[in-house]
C-alpha cells in the first residue's frame, strides 16, 4: 500500500530534516508509528497524502508515485483513496453528523453525492453506535460519539488507506479502547490498510506493527 | 450546489450573529434608497400641487408660510385678509377669486372654507353624496372620511382652537353630506365647508334663540341675556336663525387662489400687488416651492454625504466580521484542504456565504424601501406638514 525508498525531506525555512531509507505498509496492515514531538511523524503524514512533497526519493501510493501527480490530481488522489481521523475530530459544528460523515461529498465536485452514499452513511454511523445521533449536531454528542462520527467521514469514500493522527489523544481510557477497537473493526471490514499516529504505548500491542520513527528525523519539526 | 448549501447550513447554525449581519448591510442599503424616495415623493406632491396654482393672494409677510397654508393646509398662519380682496379681485376681471379660510381643525384635519369654486378648480368630485350646500354641511376628502369611518349622514365637530379661551371658539357640529374621491393631494385629509361654515365656526356669525321683549308685544326694544342659547349645530330648525353682523366684506380670509384666465391678466394682476406700501402680496406658488425645494436639495446633499461615510463606516464593520469569522473558520479551512478540498472551494464557500448574506439582505432592504414606498404619500404630507 506505501512504498518509501530513500525519501528525503526539508522545510524550506530549513532546520528539520526527515530521511527515510525504507518504509512500507503492506494492504490491509495495522501499523503504528510511534515517536517524540518533533520526530516528522505528521509530516509522514503530510507527506503520504500528498499535502507536502519529498525533496527527493520514492514515495508510492497504492501503486502511484505521489510526487508524480499534479496538484488536482492529489486531491483527488487524497479525496478518494485517503480517509483522515484527527485528534481533535475537526467536525463542523453547524452540520448534523450524517452531513459530516458526507462532508467529503460537499466539498468535491468529483465525488457524486447520491442515495446509496447516503445509505452508506447511515450504515456506517449504525455500525459504529451513533445510529441514534445521525440527526444531532455535534455539539450535542460526547467525544467519544464524535470521534466516532470522525472515523464514519474518514471512511465514506471506502478508502483503501486510512490515516489516524493521534486519534485516540483526545479521549479517555474507557473511549481509547472503544474507538481504536471501532477503527480497527471499520477499516477491516472496509479491507483499508492502517497507519496510525500515536503517543499512547499502552495500545501499541494491538497494531499488526509499530514503526519507531525517531531513528528518521534531523533537527527539529518546526 | 454544495457550497451553497454549506453556507447556507453555516448561516442557519449562526443565525443570530447572520441576522445582525443581515440586518445592518440591509439598513446600510435601504436607508439612503428610502430617504431619495421620500424626497422625490415630497417633491413630486409639493411642486404638482404649485405648478396647478397660478397665483396666490395674502397678507404680506412670509410667502413660504402663506404658500404652505394655503396650499399644503399647514398650520402656519398668515395673517389674514379681508373678504373685500376677493370682491376686488372678481371685479377687476382678471381672475376667479377663490377664498380659503383655514383656521380651524375637526378631529386632527383642517377645516377649510372656502366655495364650491374650490372644489371645481381642484377638479375635486364626489365619491359619496354631495357637496355642501347650505351652513353646517361639510364634505370630507377621502382620507379624513376613511380615517373616521364617517359618511353622509354622519357628524362630526370642530375642535376649539383654544379651550381656554372662554369668549372665543365654540365647537360646531357639522354635517357630512359628501366624500370627495381620492386624489392623492392634500385634499385627501382636509374637511371641506362653506366659507360662511367657517366664519360660523370662528365665531363671527352665529344663531341663538329668538331676542325679543320679555312681554312680546311688536315694536317693543329687545332684550338679550345670557340666557338665550346659542346654537352649537345648524339644523334645517334653526338654520334661519344664523346670520352675521356688520359688513361681510371685512370678514376674514387667510388667502385667495385667484386664477387668471391668461397670462396677460396674471401679469396685470401680479403687478398690481406689486406695492410694498400695500398689505397684500401676489405669489405665484411655483416660485416659493422651487426657492423651497432647492434649499432642501443642498441640505439633502450634505445629508447624503452624511449618510455615505455612515454606510462606509457600517460596511467596514460588516467588513471586519466577515474577516473575523473566516479567521475563525481557519482550522475548518484547514481540514477541508487536508481531506482533499480545492483552495478554489473554500474561497467560493466563503463566497457563497456573503453572496447569501448579501442577497438577503438586499432582499429585505428592497422590502423596507418597498414598505416605504407604500407610506410615501402619508409620509411625504407628513414632511410638507412639517416643512
Amino acid at each position: 500500500m506505501i512504498e518509501i525508498r530513500d525519501l528525503a525531506f526539508a522545510y524550506p525555512a530549513g532546520g528539520f530534516q526527515l530521511r527515510i531509507p525504507a518504509f512500507d505498509l503492506a494492504e490491509g496492515e495495522r501499523l503504528a508509528v510511534v515517536g517524540p514531538s518533533g520526530s516528522g511523524k505528521t509530516t509522514l503524514l503530510d507527506l503520504i497524502s500528498g499535502i507536502r512533497l519529498p525533496s527527493a526519493g520514492s514515495l508510492r501510493v497504492d501503486g502511484e508515485e505521489v510526487s508524480l501527480m499534479s496538484d488536482a490530481a492529489r486531491r483527488a488522489f487524497r479525496l478518494r483513496r485517503i480517509g483522515f481521523v484527527f485528534q481533535d475530530f475537526e467536525l463542523l459544528d453547524y452540520l448534523t453528523i450524517q452531513e459530516n460523515i458526507l462532508y467529503p461529498y460537499r466539498i468535491s465536485n468529483a465525488l457524486k453525492l447520491d442515495v446509496a452514499t447516503r445509505a452508506r452513511a447511515r450504515a456506517l454511523a449504525e455500525a459504529a453506535g451513533i445510529g441514534k445521533q445521525f440527526g444531532r449536531h455535534p455539539n450535542a454528542l460526547s467525544r467519544g460519539e464524535r470521534q466516532r462520527a470522525a472515523i464514519c467521514r474518514s471512511l465514506i469514500t471506502a478508502p483503501r488507506l486510512v490515516l489516524a493522527d493521534e486519534a485516540t489523544g483526545a479521549l479517555d481510557p474507557d473511549n481509547k479502547l472503544r474507538v481504536l477497537d471501532l477503527l480497527f473493526e471499520r477499516v477491516a471490514a472496509e479491507g483499508a490498510a492502517l497507519l496510525a499516529v500515536t503517543h499512547d504505548t499502552e495500545l501499541l500491542q494491538r497494531f499488526d506493527r509499530v514503526v519507531d520513527f525517531r531513528d528518521y528525523r534531523i533537527g527539529a519539526e518546526p | 450546489m454544495s457550497t451553497l448549501y454549506l453556507a447556507w447550513a453555516h448561516i442557519v447554525w449562526h443565525r443570530w450573529r447572520s441576522a445582525v449581519l443581515v440586518a445592518a448591510i440591509a439598513l446600510v442599503l435601504a436607508v439612503p434608497a428610502t430617504i431619495e424616495r421620500l424626497l422625490t415623493a415630497s417633491e413630486e406632491r409639493l411642486a404638482a400641487r404649485a405648478e396647478a396654482t397660478p397665483l396666490l393672494v395674502g397678507a404680506r409677510g412670509s410667502r413660504l408660510d402663506l404658500v404652505m397654508n394655503a396650499l399644503y393646509f399647514s398650520e402656519d398662519r398668515p395673517d389674514p385678509l379681508s373678504m373685500a380682496e376677493v370682491e376686488a379681485i372678481w371685479d377687476s376681471g382678471l381672475a376667479e377669486a377663490i377664498p380659503l379660510h383655514l383656521r380651524f381643525q375637526a378631529e386632527a384635519a383642517p377645516v377649510v372654507g372656502t366655495t364650491l369654486d374650490y372644489l371645481s378648480f381642484r377638479g375635486l368630485k364626489t365619491g359619496e353624496g354631495r357637496v355642501f350646500a347650505t351652513l353646517g354641511e361639510a364634505v370630507l376628502g377621502a382620507g379624513v372620511a376613511r380615517r373616521l369611518g364617517l359618511g353622509p349622514g354622519d357628524s362630526l365637530t370642530s375642535a376649539p382652537s383654544n379651550l381656554f379661551d372662554l369668549a372665543g371658539v365654540y365647537p360646531l357640529k357639522m354635517t357630512v353630506v359628501g366624500v370627495l374621491e381620492p386624489s392623492g393631494t392634500q385634499d385627501d385629509d382636509a374637511v371641506f365647508v362653506d366659507i360662511k361654515t367657517a366664519w360660523v365656526i370662528a365665531g363671527i356669525g352665529h344663531g341663538h334663540d329668538d331676542v325679543v321683549a320679555e312681554d312680546g308685544e311688536p315694536g317693543a326694544a329687545p332684550r338679550a341675556s345670557a340666557a338665550i342659547r346659542q346654537y352649537q349645530e345648524i339644523t334645517p330648525e334653526n338654520v334661519e336663525s344664523f346670520h352675521f353682523h356688520g359688513d361681510l366684506a371685512a370678514y376674514p380670509v387667510s388667502a385667495i387662489l385667484a386664477v387668471p384666465p391668461d397670462a396677460r391678466a396674471a401679469m396685470i394682476l401680479r403687478g398690481r400687488y406689486l406695492d410694498a406700501e400695500l398689505g397684500t402680496q401676489a405669489v405665484v406658488p411655483d416660485r416659493v416651492i422651487s426657492e423651497l425645494l432647492g434649499r432642501i436639495f443642498q441640505i439633502k446633499r450634505s445629508l447624503d454625504a452624511a449618510v455615505g461615510l455612515v454606510a462606509l463606516a457600517a460596511l467596514v464593520g460588516v467588513g471586519l466580521a466577515v474577516f473575523l469569522s473566516l479567521q475563525l473558520r481557519q482550522r475548518e479551512m484547514r481540514t477541508a484542504f487536508r481531506l482533499g478540498c480545492r483552495r478554489s472551494m473554500i474561497a467560493r464557500l466563503v463566497l457563497a456565504e456573503i453572496a447569501l448574506l448579501l442577497s438577503m439582505a438586499g432582499v429585505l432592504a428592497a422590502g423596507i424601501v418597498l414598505a416605504a414606498g407604500s407610506l410615501a404619500d402619508q409620509a411625504a404630507g407628513w414632511l410638507i406638514g412639517a416643512a
